[in-house]
């Protein structure tokens, strides 16, 4: 019962959202630089925390490969990385954003870097409704010019309010919602979030990366979602 | 419909609005990876079965010939930490054979753990 209501959902939204997509903006983006450096491999170094969350950095680590991975490039073992910085005496994230892309090439091997700032990672609770939001700034630097190739910004909210779903009981419905809400707040839903955030940068149409040469069958062919030159005005 | 079903749907209907936007590619096989790492980053204890997530999720991988990035590097990390350098090294010349790329860091891993095996044979 609760699959086919999923499932029916699903789809639903798959519609809508396909629709939507279809309207998308114009191009934002200029990828000349990122189409003549052409990169094959992308490091991400530990995120730089600006949130007052402490284990933000440890948790984004886990879902920053799999998005840029998919999108066709070769993207370095993200907890071996930072491990190895740290026998370099590089453990603080502040220090290796300072550090000259450059100069992680020899180490690495790396064509770029991927620098993610986690801007806000939080969980606000009010009585009956609770909010968890975050928000990533992602900036792709070239290894071997230590030119930026591509930056993004992602910020996502996720309410859980028991919006339309209604058990026609006040009260029963009262107490349902601050259930969710003290669930949400107890065990906050960073990981989905930061899932979706990073698949969004990573390839959403106009905005994301194009596409690496791990996925052939499009590598290079995308010119016209991931345009060379400036956005006319 | 349930308190938490409310709060499941709430995240797939986003997940499906996003993935509509985006496509949902699987090139590679990342089985349970990300969860894994998240817990054993959380908490040290989960390691064991970070590690076991990774040998079913490269073996999940290879059968279908889409092991994902690092992950077979991780995994030879892992051993390396333990001390077990040759399976270490066999999983780091895996992964440079799979991804080009990788190689400067790989070379360096394998140099790493040549040190570490000949510093057990002579003590």
């Amino acid at each position: 019962m609760a699959r086919f209501a999923l499932r029916a959902a699903c789809i639903a939204v798959c519609l809508f959202g396909a629709t939507a997509c279809a309207t998308v903006t114009p191009q934002t983006k200029d990828y000349t630089a990122f189409r003549s450096e052409d990169p094959r491999s992308i490091l991400v170094v530990p995120a730089l925390n600006n949130s007052i969350n402490i284990p933000a950095p440890d948790i984004f680590l886990s879902t920053i490969s799999r998005p840029f991975s998919e999108r066709g490039y070769y993207v370095f073992p993200a907890y071996m990385v930072k491990r190895l910085l740290e026998e370099d005496g590089l453990a603080d994230a502040g220090l290796v954003h300072n550090t000259d892309s450059q100069r992680l090439q020899p180490l690495f091997g790396c064509d770029t870097v991927l620098y993610v700032t986690i801007q806000r990672w939080e969980s606000q609770y009010v009585v009956l409704s609770s909010t968890t939001s975050v928000e990533f700034d992602y900036t792709l630097k070239s290894c071997e010019t230590g030119e930026t190739l591509w930056s993004d910004n992602q910020a996502m909210v996720y309410s859980p309010d028991s919006s339309g779903n209604s058990s026609g009981n006040v009260l029963a419905d009262l107490i349902a919602q601050a259930i969710v809400a003290a669930i949400e707040k107890g065990a906050p839903n960073y990981l989905p979030l930061t899932m979706q955030a990073n698949a969004l940068a990573a390839g959403a149409a106009y905005t994301g990366l194009p596409a690496g040469p791990y996925r052939p069958e499009i590598y290079r062919q995308d010119g016209e979602i991931y345009p060379s030159g400036t956005p006319a005005p | 419909m349930t308190v938490r079903k409310t709060g499941l749907i709430a995240i797939v209907i986003a997940s499906a609005a996003i993935s509509a936007c985006t496509t949902t590619t699987n090139r590679f096989e990342w089985g349970g990876y990300e969860t894994a790492l998240y817990n054993y980053a959380r908490n040290p204890e989960q390691r064991q079965n970070y590690k076991e997530e990774l040998e079913r999720t490269i073996e999940r991988g290879r059968q279908q010939d889409k092991i994902a990035p690092g992950l077979l590097a991780e995994l030879g990390y892992l051993h390396l930490e333990e001390g077990d350098a040759i399976t270490a090294v066999d999983l780091f010349r895996e992964e440079m054979r799979l991804f080009p790329e990788s190689e400067v860091l790989m070379m360096r891993a394998i140099d790493s753990a040549a040190g570490t095996s000949q510093n057990e044979a002579s003590s």
